[in-house]
């Protein structure tokens, strides 16, 4: 017989083998393990972060956030596809931008969806209902040279309002001042949500404010789950993560990957092409060949091959 | 010739009843390698159905009750049971180079159901509406929005992720799970690698 | 609620590049103990040739 009819077909010995008993074995033994394991080690649970837990704990980073939303450099504003138009801001893998190919699908507009439609909703406030009224009555061009120089102001005086430097900024201020009490009474976290409507299932406009700023990515980093961090791994506390994530999260960790601005499409890039790699083994030359070399295959096996090497050495 | 008896005789030559469910297996099948695929397969159903439990009371049950928090440790274990099982297997597989005796497909959907299982954990985190969901979607955006993915599969969109979770993904694992048994059914256990020089047994 | 609480700072080990929790290596070293043991234990079952 030739190999190939050998290795398709077992024209050998047999013996009995109860699947359904196995079957059954298997799923007693998980459950059990499962229970156990539950019992014994639970489940993280570290609670969510609220944009008015963010701006009580921390209002010079949450004032320096919604500044930077405000004058557009922050980075959502400046992400590029699918949240904002701006093709130079996408990733390159390679020659190729996949990046900007679908488009902007998820549009944000940082200013309006940000700071000042929230602020719209606010009632009973003279103060900020004139402060809009100026906005709105102001060229873009104005509002954008008001907004960045109150941004690079604040920077300047470390995020304290209290310390910046007098200067032409408009009604600026005044908006993100409310914004920031608006924020720790707890009402931006609905406004940024519900944008309107009643019922609401998507968080990306809370998401993209709360990334924007430091404190969300402070507790992560103190969790271990940072990108340099082998974040991807990790899970909170001691409880084990995602091991079978290893590969993915290793680029992020050296060079090229870990200084490239293009980190996330390199990586991403490559993985799909390793995955390609993975899911088409039985045809890669080489790597197909390893079992056959590393021999792993003579322990797995080792009964059948005594019985037939053995054998064979009686009959020669 | 109906359709009907088109699919239930190819069905039945493919798969008469004593391959489809064989009380006998090829003498070479006696390692404690060869339970982990049908360790994984039980942890799936587990993971399934501490899942059902958790869709009973909904997504944000296990953040209020003790008994909701106890069923979500299940499914995350079973989970973590699931994984490790699937990659033992997975090891085993390579090892004993399964993809033999036009066995591709079988090693193709093997692969197939580790990626998909892979994407429906990483869905299950983002669906949890706690600190590391905030996190976990924030930063895993970057990486999907820079291939283009993101702009039709958004991690932020805890409605959509919560349906590719419960719904589209497990399903398609199910499928593929499915797909690989029969496989494993049609073609047989793959034999051993020749024995030494020497040739045939 | 758990009988181990496994919240709190975690454990990492460092090693060169590689960061790994204690959790995730112990998982691991499981996995790697599970697949020798299951390769080398003997494997109970009748032959009966047919």
């Amino acid at each position: 017989m030739s190999r190939a009819v050998h290795e398709e077909s077992w024209v050998g010995g047999y013996r009995d083998y109860d699947l359904v008993k196995e079957f059954v074995a298997a799923l007693v033994a998980v459950t059990l393990l499962t229970v156990g394991l539950a019992f014994v080690f639970g489940s993280p649970d570290v609670h969510q972060i609220t944009l008015a837990q963010w701006s009580n704990a921390s209002p010079s980073d949450f004032l320096a956030t919604a500044a930077t939303e405000l004058d557009r450099t922050s980075g959502s504003a400046t992400y590029g596809a699918p949240y904002t138009h701006d093709p130079s801001a996408a990733q390159k893998l390679g020659p190729i931008t996949p990046q900007n190919w679908p488009g902007v699908t998820k549009p944000v507009d940082t200013v309006n969806d940000f700071v000042v439609m929230p602020l719209r909703a606010v009632p009973g406030d003279t103060q900020l209902t004139q402060a809009l009224g100026t906005w709105d009555a102001t060229s873009p061009g104005q509002r954008d040279s008001w907004a960045k120089g109150y941004d690079s102001a604040l920077q300047t005086a470390s995020g304290d309002p209290a310390k910046v430097a007098s200067g032409s900024y408009g009604p600026v201020p005044v908006l993100l001042g409310q914004l920031l009490r608006l924020a720790q009474s707890g009402g931006l976290d609905g406004a940024l949500l519900e944008q309107g409507r009643f019922y609401m299932t998507d968080y990306t406009k809370p998401l993209l404010f709360l990334a924007d700023g430091t404190y969300l990515e402070d507790k992560a980093r103190a969790e271990h789950l940072g990108g340099d961090q082998w974040g991807m791994m990790n899970e909170t506390g001691n409880y084990p993560g995602q091991p079978w994530l290893w590969l993915y999260t290793f680029w992020y960790q050296v060079k090229p990957f870990s200084t490239s601005d293009n980190a996330d499409a390199l990586v991403w890039g490559l993985m799909m092409l390793l995955t390609a790699g993975f899911v088409l083994v039985p045809f890669l030359p080489g790597i197909r060949s390893l079992p056959r070399y590393l021999r792993v295959y003579r322990l797995i096996w080792r009964d059948y091959y005594r019985s037939v090497e053995g054998s064979r050495q009686l009959r020669s | 010739m109906s359709w009907t008896s088109t699919v239930r005789d190819r069905s039945v030559e493919a798969f008469p009843p004593d391959r489809l469910l064989p009380d006998q297996q090829p003498v070479y099948v006696a390692s404690w390698i060869y339970v982990f695929g049908v360790l994984t397969i039980a942890s799936f159903l587990v993971v399934l159905a501490t899942g059902s439990l958790l869709a009973i009371k909904g997504p944000m049950w296990w953040h209020t009750s003790d008994l909701g928090h106890y069923v979500n440790s299940l499914h995350l274990w079973s989970v973590e049971l699931f994984m490790a099982f699937m990659v033992v297997h997975l090891w085993a597989k390579f090892f004993m180079a399964a993809w033999r005796g036009r066995r591709a497909m079988t090693w193709i959907t093997g692969a197939v159901c580790f990626l998909a299982s892979i994407g429906t954990a990483f869905t299950g985190y983002l669906v949890q509406q706690n600190l590391d969901s905030q996190w976990i979607s924030t930063q895993a955006k970057d990486g999907l929005d820079s291939v283009g993915v993101g702009a039709y599969f958004n991690v932020m969109d805890f409605g959509q992720m919560l349906m590719w979770h419960i719904a589209l993904l497990p399903a398609a694992i199910g499928v593929v799970i499915l797909l690989h048994v029969l496989l494993v059914r049609r073609r047989g256990v793959v034999p051993p690698l020749p024995a030494r020089a020497g040739g045939d047994p | 609620m758990a009988a181990v609480d496994l919240n709190g700072p975690g454990n990492y080990v460092h090693w060169g590049v590689v960061q790994i929790s204690v959790a995730n290596l112990v998982v691991i070293l499981l996995m790697l103990v599970v697949f020798a043991l299951a390769l080398l234990l003997p494997f109970p079952g009748r032959r009966r040739d047919r």
